[in-house]
């Protein structure tokens, strides 16, 4: 199982830009989504996304607080100070998706929890970590 | 070993331990014979699980569980363009 990648939805370039995300100074939140879900690069506001995990078996609807952070000058990569961790509690947590989204706001981007793609099952008293790339949710340098 | 030259004693004792060895050897078969039923079920079973489907796989692991997951996305890209 190999999770895919970070893609931003298509107004998250513009929103980033226009200062509608101010990343390391708004709060921002990761959630769970099913395979069912719309998520897709056309998605807009967190709202406008269908079902998402729903608030059970240790999972909260509207997912969990991160906190993004911008390090470097010439490469500058935005991060997640702490990875956030699921514990399934009472029941599975099964996803398909993960997206970072601005509380009350847009959908800055989303991956695969497996690329396959496929669902990806938390059983009963384990944990599902969403843990950081080494190169961050992004990094901004010079073309090569 | 001449066993003509062996007392009746040494021979009673001589057919004791032959017995015993045999009761042994046969414990031992016992066990071999398991193992390799436990090693043909095994791969039997694990025959099985590369012919399952998604959903089969999932169903088992809501079953028994596969632990604790960890999740690494990889970085976004972004393509700059300059002038």
């Amino acid at each position: 199982m190999a999770a895919g990648a970070w893609q931003f939805v298509d107004g998250a370039r513009a929103d980033m830009l226009d200062g509608t995300f101010d990343l390391d100074s708004d709060t921002f939140k990761m959630a769970l989504f099913l395979s069912t879900s719309n998520l897709s690069t056309s998605s807009t506001t967190f709202a406008g996304v269908t079902n998402e995990h729903s608030g059970v078996n240790g999972y909260t609807s509207g997912g969990a607080s991160i906190t993004l952070s911008i390090s470097g000058t010439t490469t500058v990569t935005v991060d997640i100070d702490t990875d956030p961790v699921w514990t399934a509690d009472g029941g599975s947590i099964t996803a398909r998706f993960a997206c970072i989204y601005e509380v009350a706001g847009n959908v800055l981007c989303f991956c695969l929890l497996d690329s396959a793609p496929g669902d990806v099952t938390a059983t009963d008293g384990n944990t599902l970590t969403m843990q950081t790339h080494a190169n961050g949710v992004f990094t901004l340098a010079d073309a090569a | 070993m001449d066993y003509s030259k062996m007392s009746v004693d040494e021979l009673i004792n001589e057919s004791i331990k032959l017995k015993r060895e045999i009761a042994e050897l046969k414990d031992r078969r016992v066990a071999i014979k398991e193992a390799i039923k436990r090693n043909n079920d095994e791969a039997a079973i694990r025959a099985k699980l590369g012919k399952l489907s998604e959903g089969e796989r999932n169903a088992l692991r809501e079953v028994y569980g596969l632990g604790d997951v960890v999740v690494t996305p990889g970085p976004a890209r972004l393509n700059l363009k300059g002038g």
